[in-house]
């Protein structure tokens, strides 16, 4: 067990160097540079400004040096938000990221389990129909469409919930809806086609012959087999959460990393947006790995060596 | 005096496919007796299976059942799940085939055992473990402890096959159907079970359904065999008179396509002897006897008229023109 996980985390180390060298390069070769907004500037000036962050040297020299830093722990300062270092940003918007993202997911499987399985135990009834319909929509709607309605139907119509910012819990209702609602969705669909499955199986046919209750037959003998699809698309899951919490943090003006990220790629902040998505790549490689721990849990033949 | 516990009148089931209705069992009807052993056989698609499955409702979803299937006073067919939840599992208990798939693979053996004396005698969780332990030792069954420990992946076909088996007893059942018990089992394992379910029939009051197409397990075994061909019983006896004068040309077919170690294998040719042909498509049923395209002993009247199932000397039915022929 020990032993898989080092290996997994070794693995894990030129992953995140491909992830570090690809984003690097696409980002320096996008147009632009961090101090074209402060126009005018004296060009010795701007040379010396170049200098002070590296960036009068080739791309690949940076790359190593670069590599070099965060090796050492070290992810630079932010060029834009001069009284930061990345670390710091990061540290800022993590907990509201955090909050947010975990909320969202924990939703995502509650209320697609629940959803699915329902569909699942009531095939091609009227409620199956219901919740198919609503996860294809989900699905097809993007969140950037869903949140901004969810602020003006709840926000300003009805006037029950904050439409932006972050405080009390009330200001996390809706981004945290609008953030779980596609991945309700998918986990909703694969929930219930694998529920399906596994209820046509032999042993469910034994547990109904041993005269058990339709519920224990569901929770104990169907659910854990059921689930394993769920659990496995948790990994993508996750980046996709991520991958909306940027959206949603600059729709709901959220304090978060993903705001940062949206900001820091803006002004071509370069050590801000490198060091979020080192971040978010090593979130996605731990979850894989935690996803991976999970399966051997659940399923007694996979045995995590 | 033979006392019926367990009678079928009229059954039927029928399957809604999207190609239209199949009638996997049409117009069945059978007492079983109490601490009697009952054989089923016939080839795979006669509608043995479907026609215990539907008595206890575990159809598939697109199968309705007709008729009346008797136990204790009640028509098994018209009880809901919930009621039928009494009666499974605890009264009549079923076994099937395939062991593997037919038991939970991420519940340890305790818990699956266990979880039919919570439901049906409502012991507690700490007092079900000892006695699924008392049964299982008093099965014979090597390391118990350790076994009720594990998984079913970790098992042997056999000691899977015994579990089940041994899951099916623990309520010490009316009546037991066990659904080709043997069939995935290769013979030495199939031994160790066939004795597990002799010795059940020696010792308990249980009475025992055994579909099978193995005529040797119900030789060995069974009182009184059934014998099915299309969704219909053809002829019916007791175990001796059916084994040395079969009267249906389909129970002589199957007989003789026995391999015995005896004889000359077959015929002269050394070929095992089979029966030609296959058996009909459930949706387009001939006319007449069912068994008339494949029949050595066709008359043409076979092909018209379907053969009415009548008593005939002793226990014996059978449903053939052929008049006691031979």
């Amino acid at each position: 067990m020990t032993a898989f996980i080092v290996r997994r985390l070794l693995f894990a180390i030129p992953t995140l160097l491909a992830v570090i060298t690809l984003s690097f390069v696409l980002m320096h070769t996008a147009p632009g540079g961090p101090f074209d907004i402060d126009a005018g500037l004296e060009p010795e000036i701007l040379e010396n400004l170049k200098s002070a962050y590296n960036l009068d040297k080739p791309v690949p020299v940076q790359l190593l040096m670069y590599i070099g830093n965060v090796l050492q722990g070290d992810l630079g300062p932010s060029i834009i938000r001069k009284d930061y270092t990345v670390s710091e940003l990061l540290s800022l918007g993590l907990p509201v990221s955090l909050s947010l993202g975990l909320k969202a997911l924990s939703l995502a499987l509650l209320l697609g389990g629940i959803l699915g399985t329902y569909a699942a135990l009531h095939q091609n009834s009227v409620a199956d129909y219901a919740v198919m319909t609503l996860s294809m929509s989900g699905i097809a709607i993007p969140s950037f469409v869903v949140a901004p309605v969810l602020t003006l139907f709840f926000g300003v119509y009805l006037n029950l919930l904050p439409v932006a910012g972050w405080g009390d819990l009330r200001h996390q209702i809706l981004p945290v809806i609008a953030l779980a609602l596609p991945q309700v969705a998918i986990i909703a669909r694969l929930m219930r086609s694998s529920m399906i499955e596994v209820l046509r199986s032999n042993y469910i046919r034994t547990a109904h012959a041993k005269g058990l209750s339709p519920q224990r037959i569901v929770i104990r003998h169907a659910l854990p087999a059921a689930i394993l699809p769920v659990i496995s698309y948790l990994g993508p899951a996750i980046a996709g959460v991520i991958t909306g919490s940027v959206v949603i943090e600059q729709i709901f003006e959220l304090p978060g990393v993903g705001r940062y990220f949206i900001q820091g790629a803006i002004d071509r902040d370069y050590p801000l947006v490198m060091g979020i998505v080192i971040f978010f790549a090593g979130a996605v490689i731990v979850m894989n790995l935690l996803v991976d721990i999970l399966y051997g849990f659940l399923d007694p033949k996979i045995k995590v060596e | 005096m033979a006392e019926p516990i367990l009678t079928a009148e009229g059954l039927g089931v029928a399957f809604e496919t999207p190609d239209g209705t199949v009638r996997a069992v049409t117009d069945l009807s059978f007492t079983l007796n109490k601490g009697e052993c009952l054989g089923i056989v016939g080839e795979s698609g006669s509608g043995k299976s479907q026609t215990f499955l539907a008595a206890l409702g575990l159809l598939a979803d697109n199968g309705t059942a007709s008729g009346t299937v008797t136990f204790q006073g009640q028509n098994l067919l018209d009880l809901t799940q919930q009621k039928l939840n009494t009666i499974r599992g605890d009264r009549i208990t079923m076994i099937f085939q395939d062991a593997l798939t037919g038991l939970t693979p991420h519940m340890r053996m305790g818990d699956q055992l266990g979880e039919v004396l919570i439901a049906h005698q409502g012991l507690t969780k700490t007092a079900a473990p000892q006695r699924v332990l008392d049964l299982i030792t008093r099965l014979r069954i090597p390391d118990p402890e350790k076994r009720l420990r594990m998984y079913p992946h970790e098992l042997s076909g056999g000691m899977r096959q015994r579990m089940m088996i041994a899951m099916a007893l623990l309520c010490e059942p009316d009546i037991l159907i066990a659904d080709e018990p043997t069939t995935a089992l290769d013979v030495t394992i199939q031994a160790q079970v066939l004795h597990l379910l002799g010795g059940l029939k020696k010792h308990t009051k249980t009475s025992i359904i055994l579909v099978t197409h193995d005529l040797g397990v119900v030789a060995g075994l069974c009182d009184r065999v059934m014998v099915m061909y299309a969704g219909r019983m053809v002829e019916q006896a007791l175990v001796n008179e059916l084994f040395y004068d079969p009267k249906h040309p389909y129970t002589r077919g199957l007989l003789a396509s026995m391999p015995r170690l005896t004889d000359d294998v077959g015929d002269k040719t050394g070929r095992l002897s089979a029966i030609p042909g296959q058996p009909p498509n459930l949706q387009d049923m001939p006319g007449g006897c069912a068994f008339a395209p494949r029949c050595a002993a066709v008359q043409a009247r076979c092909h018209t008229e379907r053969p009415p199932l009548t008593q005939r000397d002793g226990m014996r039915r059978l449903a053939c023109h052929l008049e006691g022929a031979s």
